[in-house]
């Protein structure tokens, strides 16, 4: 089911009443219920693949717990074998196969791999990693095995955030499901007024966005110069109003039955490093790589080259974690790079800005910063979005090539790309306002006029400008 | 018992959501009245048009709209014509828009033009522009028709302020409003014919495939009830195809099942079918703007050869029935 659709307008205060009116003890069982019925919207059968996951990580969970020893650890690298196995299989054997012939052929070996026609259960990298944290954790001790099997089953399912995220950890989630919620009106209202803002950043922005990126990108090699560059800026913005977006959803949907999700985004545009900005763009994703992969590397605590070699693997995994496709290897693999080489010239950089000339302008130097970072962003973000390495080739290639005054009005003066800009820059708006204070709590110390008409602002926007014929699913939906 | 500070909350929380409602339903009446004020859309048009009297209307699709120039079928017929023809409008929503018409208008006889992918629901999927009538859902005959076809969504619409123009505002809404504030022109003229629009790849006139169309009964019952409110107001219906090119025309493998399917629907309520010569405009690519609309030059002809059949089809309107 979609948060941005009919359907979820009604299932979710419906839920959400029949939480508060049911008796405790019956609570795990109505979401449970209900996050199958949001699961199944999608395609039904999948529910099966999810009941395995459960049961599997359900079953090895108590095992480890129970076992000491090298059985403890062989429990584990099963639950593990069987997450990535799923995950593999559903994700990457098509991948795998087609590059497995294309070498074949180049060997001029006659070995066809049949293609299998198999579709990506919606969320499947989502849930598997938050399954595998879940049987890590054990593992390590942090969080006991759940003994109730219903209660681990809604730790996986859990609706609001089950098919992307954020991806959470047993110690922040799982003890969450025994608590007793009752109804708080400023906590609700709170969750409201974040979906909301989730629901403006992603019908009124992202989809709107959408249109032209996606005309732009699906065929790049019809456009050179203005449309190319102004899609790869719109993508931008695009994906990260799509994915934060229904991150406020999920976490407002979740607040307001008493839930506490773990924050996903922290204004990252506004980061003044790459390594800055991985902490504050899908933070669950980017801490679960550095938890259970970064770190067991050896982390910071190793030779330089070692270090090197470990964000590489790092970065390109989660370029992975994102599809099968070369092109997010490459948005890995880039982003891993910008780290590397960050890291190289930091020493460089700290002269250069420790220099007279550059001392003068100390206060511009955190938007100096800013302004490259997101500059290495978006050109990383091209690989990412471009349908296959080809044609993010030619994006990058063809960028600045026809600038011409026509291809720029023809580009930018329509009330298509204004609205958008408009939009974009009440949300950078907000995002200025929060460098000091959450949005929701700086209209707190404000007059009730000023805190309504802000909100009714928003939700006229959404009613007016918000696409919803068609709604497009979230970009994030697909890993 | 809520505590004191909690009943404060919840009417804070009605009130907002009163106040909601309040500016909602202020909005949805404002951008009504540009919506239906925007003649950018067709059905407006139709909407707006008070105590019009005609020899004779056209309906029918993109079809009717931009091929049948109703000057020329107007010097051929020595009558006075208009066109109520509509881009992409299926069987239930010409039935619509002739229902409105009628309503404070008259007309002495009607021309429907009719192809054979009409009564074909999966072909012309969509039964109506549904967007283009939430400014006129207080009309009894559009509520009935929308919900009809859309069920509980017509009640949301028409119930739930702002909720038709949101699910639509890349359409209608706002886009009306700036439509109206910047004064666009309808493409259509006096007449309401309109020239033809975009053309297509000349690849496209090479991609005619053997089809086979289907026949949608509930649009059948559409079709019988336009030609029975017409019967019923004694108003004459001649039934004509508009010109194809001719390697789709004959792609069409049950072409003439459909038309004689026409035919006999048409007799049963007294409606003829006029055949207008047209094969040799059929045959030259140059008259086309795609292979199912004529372009201007295709359309001027067939227009005119339109006028001659039906002026000896009808014979010469009398000038005691001709509109002031």
């Amino acid at each position: 089911m979609l948060f941005n659709s009919l359907e979820f307008l009604a299932f979710f205060p419906v839920v959400t009443a029949l939480y508060f009116l049911a008796p405790h003890r019956v609570r795990w069982l109505l979401l449970l219920a209900a996050s199958c019925v949001f699961y199944a919207a999608f395609i039904p059968k999948y529910l099966f693949i999810l009941a395995f996951l459960i049961l599997v990580d359900y079953v090895a969970g108590r095992a480890i717990e129970h076992a000491e020893g090298p059985r403890r650890r062989a429990f584990l690298v099963l639950s593990l074998a069987a997450n990535l196995g799923l995950l593999g299989f559903f994700k990457y054997i098509n991948f795998v196969d087609a590059n497995l012939n294309g070498l074949f052929s180049l060997l001029g070996l006659a070995w066809v791999i049949p293609h299998l026609d198999i579709i990506l259960p919606i969320g499947l990298s989502f849930h598997t990693f938050q399954s595998m944290s879940y049987t890590i954790e054990v593992y390590r001790g942090r969080v006991a095995a759940e003994r109730h099997l219903g209660i681990y089953a809604l730790y996986v399912m859990f609706y609001p955030q089950l098919v992307a995220g954020p991806i959470e950890r047993p110690y922040n989630l799982l003890h969450q499901f025994r608590e007793e919620h009752t109804w708080d009106w400023d906590r609700v209202a709170d969750g409201l007024k974040l979906m909301t803002w989730g629901f403006f950043k992603k019908v009124v922005i992202a989809d709107r966005l959408a249109l032209y990126v996606n005309q732009i990108y699906n065929d790049p090699t019809g456009h050179t110069g203005w449309p190319l560059i102004v899609a790869t800026y719109f993508f931008a913005f695009q994906i990260y109003c799509d994915f934060s977006g229904y991150t406020d959803i999920a976490i407002g949907a979740a607040q307001v039955m008493g839930f506490r999700l773990m924050d996903n985004f922290n204004r990252p545009y506004f980061s003044k490093s790459i390594a800055e900005f991985w902490r504050r763009w899908h933070i669950s994703l980017s801490s679960w790589f550095r938890d259970y992969l970064y770190i067991p590397l050896g982390g910071s605590r190793v030779p330089l080259h070692r270090w090197q070699v470990n964000i590489l693997i790092v970065f390109i995994l989660s370029g992975l974690w994102h599809g099968a496709n070369w092109t997010f290897l490459a948005w890995g693999a880039l982003h891993g790079t910008y780290i590397v080489i960050g890291a190289a010239t930091a020493a460089w950089r700290r002269r250069f800005y420790a220099a007279e000339l550059m001392q003068r302008v100390k206060w511009s130097h955190r938007w100096i910063h800013a302004f490259i970072t997101f500059h290495l962003v978006l050109i990383a973000w091209v690989f990412f979005r471009a349908n296959s390495m080809t044609d993010a080739q030619f994006v990058i290639t063809h960028a600045l090539s026809g600038l011409t005054r026509v291809g720029f009005r023809a580009a930018v003066m329509t009330d298509y790309f204004l609205v958008s800009v408009v939009m974009i820059a009440i949300m950078e708006g907000v995002h200025l306002i929060e460098r000091h204070k959450q949005m929701r709590r700086f209209l707190d110390d404000k007059p009730i006029a000023v805190r309504w008409a802000f909100y009714y602002a928003l939700l006229l926007l959404i009613a007016n400008f918000g696409m919803f014929h068609s709604p497009l699913e979230f970009i994030y939906f697909q890993f | 018992m809520p505590s004191a500070t909690n009943a404060t909350k919840a009417l804070h929380a009605i009130g907002f959501m009163g106040l909601l409602v309040i500016i909602a339903s202020a909005l949805d009446a404002g951008i009504g009245v540009a919506a239906r004020r925007d003649l950018k859309s067709k059905a407006n048009w139709v909407f707006e048009m008070k105590g019009g009297t005609y020899d004779y209307v056209v309906l029918g699709s993109s079809r009717a709209y931009r091929v049948v120039q109703v000057a020329a079928v107007d010097s051929g017929v020595r009558g006075r014509g208009l066109n109520l023809g509509q881009d992409g409008a299926s069987i239930p929503e010409i039935a619509l828009m002739f229902d409105v018409f009628l309503r404070r208008n008259s007309t002495r006889r009607v021309l429907l033009e009719v192809d054979e992918f009409g009564l074909d629901s999966v072909w012309v999927s969509h039964p109506l522009h549904e967007y283009l009538y939430i400014a006129h859902l207080q009309d009894t005959a559009v509520a009935h028709m929308l919900h009809d076809y859309f069920g509980a969504r017509e009640l949301l619409w028409h119930y739930v302020p702002l909720i038709g123009y949101a699910e639509y505002n890349d359409r209608v809404g706002i886009q009306s409003v700036m439509r109206v504030l910047r004064r666009q022109h309808a493409e259509y003229d006096s007449t309401g014919s309109a020239p033809p629009h975009y053309g297509v790849s000349a690849a496209a006139f090479d991609s005619a495939r053997d089809t086979t169309y289907l026949v949608s009964e509930s649009w059948v019952k559409d079709l019988e009830r336009l030609l029975a409110t017409a019967r019923t107001r004694r108003i004459p219906v001649t039934m004509f195809t508009a010109t194809e090119y001719a390697p789709f025309r004959d792609a069409v493998r049950n072409r003439t099942a459909l038309f004689d399917r026409y035919r006999a629907i048409g007799r049963e309520y007294g409606a003829a079918f006029v055949e207008v010569a047209d094969s040799d405009i059929a045959a030259d690519r140059a008259n086309f703007q795609d292979p199912r609309h004529l372009n201007a030059r295709g359309a001027a002809i067939f227009s005119h050869r339109l006028g001659e059949a039906l002026r000896r089809e009808w014979g010469p309107f009398t000038p005691a029935g001709r509109s002031p």
